[in-house]
């Protein structure tokens, strides 16, 4: 088959590689029928996530039809159409009962790799490096889904492909960072980055109650999606004295109610600090870039919550004295997508949310690797890009 | 010589184990919850095929007959270890004890101790091994080899066990597409 893979920093390719096959008894094959682009693949294609191999199928936000199912797969059946969060996690463990599925502890063989840094392994990934199990991921033809009873779910009639395949990632992934926010009405959520995941947390957020959200970028095509397709208020920091002010002044000087961190590692910004960050990273003294989430930790009022849904390795000078004085509560996970993907569904379905418009670029999968160099740069406004193999 | 439940937890740093009696050799203690009531984790124990599951990931494992399996540890450069170990005791719901026999070429034994975990969490399990390497270049490169490796090969271990017993597989990506190898993964 076809597959997008990795080969080290700035190079995708797309090459034949052997087709999937049924390894363990719960495993199922699905036919890739959309995967898309997602702004922590920007990090595996700027070389700062470790233990990638040359080689990698990547992409871990996807769907498609069942085209063979394992000897113990009772409730899939060739044919069926499925979304599939982008966590590979068992629903037997301690943690999968709980509802903490990206936590799961019978997915990720590759203790060695995750136990040292982290001091207990993670669930495994699709497509995103061994020391996330080192699955192959979805830009392919084909992919295997393990424990496919747990990931796949059944997507209904009359939905389009657009409409449903961020439902593997960006959708759960901002519902949940707007969840944690434990949103009460007549609150103001404050999310830093609108591209995907940030808009769909957006759009969470008034789901869930919110009476205010406003979305913070600097990429004008971006803000006018949150403003136009959310409903948010919008601030692009390039414009403003800072944000931390102009979001006084538009909360009547207390700051959001919750705080919620779409961006990651790889925050932009334009502080003296960001400036330093930018220097560090560079010199490879420091993994990340943390401007957004020292901006959000600043800006949130006391008491509020901070939720972070951007990805993150070992960021230094954390200030950790903002979450102590001001009495913050800090909520964070990789999404728990199976905990989510059914109430998101009902959403699709009742035409709550529509998460098609995220698409604003569709390709195949052969022109993957120049796709995610636009995506990358957000040439021509691109938020994400959808691929047909 | 096994020690009691509460002599383990005497001992029960994993970081700075020191065990009593016999001190010869190197010692091993590792820890971890199984979602399972623990007799059927001494059930599970008890069949040479499970305990080839285990342990798959670094030595191939061969049934011998019902107490008894045969193993082999590849090494690089030096011979393979082979030695046979027996299961010497089964207490249902608490222990398996095993033993290497004597003639093989890494004496070792070990024991599998469980507990009731707190609240849901099933039952925590505690493994415990001692190897006592041979004289020589073998036992020195065994003996070197004791460093971070050994509780990582444990803790797979553990975590295969767990695997199985909570979900009824070991997560895999043998063989899978790759743009290497020829197309795939090393099988």
């Amino acid at each position: 088959m076809r597959a997008l893979t990795w080969h080290g920093k700035n190079d995708l390719r797309v090459e034949t590689v052997d087709d999937p096959k049924i390894t363990n008894p719960k495993d199922v094959i699905l036919k890739v029928t959309m995967s898309t682009t997602c702004g922590s693949d920007i990090h595996i294609l700027d070389g700062l996530i470790p233990t990638m191999e040359p080689g990698d199928v990547i992409g871990h936000e996807f769907m498609g039809e069942v085209v063979e199912v394992g000897k113990a797969v009772t409730k899939l059946q060739k044919g069926d159409r499925v979304v599939v969060p982008s966590f590979i996690s068992c629903g037997c463990c301690w943690y999968c009962n709980h509802n903490l599925y990206s936590c799961c502890d019978n997915t990720n063989q590759a203790i060695e790799m995750q136990q040292p840094m982290l001091g207990h392994p993670t669930a495994g990934i699709y497509g995103y490096s061994h020391g996330f199990g080192g699955y192959a991921g979805a830009h392919a033809e084909y992919i295997r889904v393990p424990h496919a009873e747990v990931g796949c779910f059944k997507v209904p009639d009359g939905l389009t492909d657009e409409q449903v395949v961020f439902l593997s990632d960006a959708a759960p992934t901002g519902y949940m960072g707007a969840d944690f926010c434990n949103i009460q009405p007549g609150q103001t959520v404050a999310v830093w980055g609108c591209g995907g995941v940030g808009l769909m947390a957006q759009k969470a957020a008034f789901l869930l109650g919110a009476e205010r959200v406003i979305g913070i970028d600097a990429y004008p095509e971006r803000l006018a999606m949150a403003r136009d397709r959310i409903g948010s208020e919008i601030i692009d920091y390039t414009q403003v004295e800072t944000v931390l002010e102009k979001l006084q002044d538009m909360t009547g000087g207390r700051g959001p109610d919750a705080v919620i961190d779409a961006v990651g590692m790889e925050a932009e910004g334009n502080t003296p600090q960001g400036a330093l960050d930018r220097v560090k990273q560079k010199i490879g003294t420091a993994t990340d870039r943390g401007e957004a989430l020292r901006s959000a930790m600043f800006a949130c009022r006391k008491g509020g919550v901070v939720s972070v849904l951007g990805v993150y390795g070992l960021m230094d000078k954390f200030p950790m004295g903002m979450i102590v004085n001001k009495g913050l509560t800090m909520r964070s996970a990789q999404q728990h997508g199976q905990a989510y993907v059914p109430r998101l569904l009902e959403h699709v379905l009742k035409g709550e949310l529509d998460p098609s418009f995220l698409a604003t670029h569709r390709c195949s999968l052969e022109e993957a690797p120049q796709a995610y160099k636009n995506f990358r740069d957000k040439v021509d406004g691109c938020v994400r890009y959808v691929f047909t193999p | 010589m096994y020690r009691t439940r509460k002599q383990l937890d005497e001992v029960s740093d994993s970081t700075h184990f020191t065990p009593p009696g016999d001190s010869s050799g190197w010692h091993l203690l590792r820890r971890m919850t199984v979602d399972a009531p623990a007799h059927q984790l001494t059930e599970w124990l008890s069949d040479g095929h499970n305990i080839a599951l285990m342990h798959g990931h670094f030595a191939d494992i061969q049934v011998v007959d019902e107490r008894t399996t045969r193993w082999t540890v590849t090494l690089p450069v030096v011979p393979n270890l082979v030695w046979d170990s027996e299961i010497v005791e089964v207490v249902p719901g608490q222990a398996v004890r095993w033993k290497s026999k004597p003639g093989g070429s890494l004496e070792n034994s070990g024991e599998l101790t469980m507990r009731p975990a707190p609240g849901q969490w099933g039952t925590e399990v505690t493994l415990y091994m001692r190897f006592n390497p041979p004289a020589g270049p073998l036992g020195d490169l065994v003996t070197a080899m004791n460093t971070a490796a050994p509780k990582i090969i444990a803790d797979k271990s553990l975590r295969r066990f767990k695997a199985m017993i909570e979900t009824g597989e070991i997560p895999t990506t043998s063989g899978q597409p790759a743009g290497r190898h020829s197309g795939h993964d090393k099988e």
